[in-house]
């Protein structure tokens, strides 16, 4: 599975588990994170359960850690952390 | 490698500690929820200096201050703490592991038997961590904030015996980063 999509299924799976829904119809990469229904422990679980099932957090080997504000960025430092599928 | 560093107020930090402070997101959760002024906190910082009982830092993640941590009655059975986070960056897990650290540094002092805090009902976030965790919530208390609001707030009492199985629910919501920042951080007191 590539890991967009990946992101999107996880990301579906905490929002149910903190009982959130989408604050907007469909996620953009233009989506402000903090904007997008999922809350700081939704979050959470969604980097959690990342890490359970790609085997790495990518925040873990960043030297200057650079945290995403919008959902393209999040995504984008999963898809360069994994590289190409 | 992330690292979590703990430092206490102080007039170097005032200007963000302020700024995130009086920020209507920061407020709205507060039961003093006036704007403050540099004046009224750089006397709260005197204030500070000279009780024991309570302490408030500025959380560093790496080089950057991203929230803030604070507790009051220090030395007493109960501790009551708090947080707020001020950065806009959405960091994975920080607001879980500054739990973590929050009842890790009130229950390394011998007499501190509760951490107590009071969350605003309306504080969805915080509400959803302590549930998700297994804190369980005490009766509402309605109070009056200082701008006249009447705001129902729920609190939540961690026993010392119950720390170990709350914070074994935490680690398990909490990325490796935070973990790895949780394993190592320090307060500079």
């Amino acid at each position: 599975m590539q890991v967009r999509a990946l992101i999107l299924e996880m990301f579906s799976e905490a929002l149910e588990a903190t009982d959130a829904t989408l604050a907007c119809p469909e996620l953009s990469d233009d989506m402000v994170l903090l904007e997008s229904g999922l809350d700081s422990l939704g979050f959470a679980i969604l980097v959690a359960r990342l890490e359970e099932e790609l085997g790495f957090d990518p925040f873990v080997e960043m030297i200057d850690a650079v945290y995403p504000t919008t959902f393209g960025e999040f995504v984008r430092i999963y898809e360069n952390r994994q590289g190409p599928n | 490698m992330p690292s979590l560093r703990l430092v206490p107020f102080s007039e170097d930090n005032a200007d963000f500690v302020l700024a995130w402070r009086n920020t209507p997101r920061v407020r709205e959760n507060m039961i003093d929820d006036s704007v403050i002024s540099m004046e009224e906190h750089l006397r709260f910082l005197e204030t500070l200096a000279k009780d024991a009982c309570r302490q408030y830092f500025v959380v560093y993640l790496d080089q950057d201050p991203v929230a803030t941590l604070y507790f009051a009655d220090l030395g007493q059975q109960e501790v009551t703490w708090g947080c707020y986070i001020g950065t806009e960056q959405m960091v994975p897990g920080l607001f879980v592991v500054l739990f973590l650290v929050g009842a890790e540094l009130a229950f390394a002092r011998p007499q501190t038997k509760a951490l107590c805090s009071e969350v605003a009902a309306y504080n969805s976030a915080p509400q959803a961590l302590n549930r998700f965790i297994g804190l369980e919530a005490g009766e509402e208390r309605v109070r009056t904030t200082r701008s006249g609001r009447t705001v129902e707030f729920v609190p939540y009492r961690l026993e010392r015996s119950g720390w170990a199985s709350v914070q074994a629910r935490a680690l398990k919501v909490t990325p490796g980063s935070m973990k790895q920042a949780y394993n190592d951080w320090k307060a500079e007191i």
